[in-house]
């Protein structure tokens, strides 16, 4: 199963950059095929919105789970849920307790994850991740 | 060549879809309509979808346009229906096209990029159009 993950890119945030190494060995140990868009769009040096957006697109249509992260700086997790949302591809949110998620994205969203440290992330992620069939 | 999908000339339909994600994903009063470009797109871009796939999507844009329901509606509502254990898959990769339209009243061309209003207007209009001609469709 190919799991896109949408999240805010890393940058100089050490939790950010510690939840792109997490979430992807997390699919992995679990079977699935993970495809970590921001890490994906640098490697090919697509820094345009107008070159990486095709990328995208075509990543996600063939993708069988979403998971996007939130942050409250994101700004293409609403437009990837929005991909996935028109081609009914399943969404998981993950976002920490009180952080704000706009209504549409909670609307959108088929299983919600709230963790704590990322440590927690991981074990519910794997947890609901077990649960999928390959 | 023209796009054998949506008759877009030079098939640059796929460029301006494009491009408009990319609007979508940088600026907020853009992204307000970025439902209806999705659907409204892979609707006449029916190769990418299975009969039943296309259907749904249909449906999708009638709620969207006709009942004004936002996506998270529908989607919560769906989820009632059917707790998400839809038995029909929605994408195909076998390119052959659900329907053989190829006249559209309107397509992603028609819609001017300037500024957010001008673009969530088009979009819009462009969107109703496509409803307005994918509802005499019969499959």
């Amino acid at each position: 199963m190919k799991v896109f993950i949408g999240m805010k890119v890393p940058r100089a945030d050490e939790e950010l950059r510690l939840a792109a190494d997490l979430l992807p060995a997390s699919v992995k140990s679990t079977g699935h095929q993970p495809f970590l868009a921001t890490d994906e769009i640098a490697s090919r040096g697509l820094t345009n919105p107008k070159d990486f957006m095709p990328f995208v697109w075509e990543h996600l249509r063939s993708a069988d789970l979403v998971i996007i992260l939130n942050h409250p700086d994101l700004r293409g997790g609403l437009i990837e849920a929005g991909m996935a949302y028109a081609w009914d591809i399943p969404i998981w949110l993950c976002h920490k307790p009180g952080e704000r998620v706009s209504s549409s994205m909670r609307g959108c969203t088929d299983v919600t994850i709230e963790y704590e440290t990322l440590d927690d992330l991981r074990d519910k992620l794997s947890s609901q991740l077990k649960g999928l069939t390959q | 060549m023209n796009c054998p999908e949506c008759g877009a000339a030079d098939s640059a339909c796929e460029s301006r879809f494009h491009e408009c994600l990319a609007l979508e994903f940088q600026n907020p009063g853009y992204s307000a309509v970025h439902h209806l470009t999705v659907i409204a797109y892979t609707l006449q871009h029916s190769s990418t979808l299975t009969r039943a796939g296309w259907l749904h999507q249909r449906e999708l844009l009638r709620q969207f346009i006709v009942e004004n329901k936002p996506p998270e509606f529908i989607r919560t509502q769906n989820k009632d229906l059917d707790s998400g254990k839809r038995t029909f898959k929605i994408k195909s990769n076998d390119g052959k096209p659900v329907i053989s339209k190829t006249a559209w009243a309107k397509t992603i061309l028609d819609v001017q990029m300037d500024d957010a209003g001008t673009y969530c207007k088009d979009v819009t209009a462009w969107a109703k159009s496509v409803l307005e001609d994918v509802e005499t469709i019969t499959l």
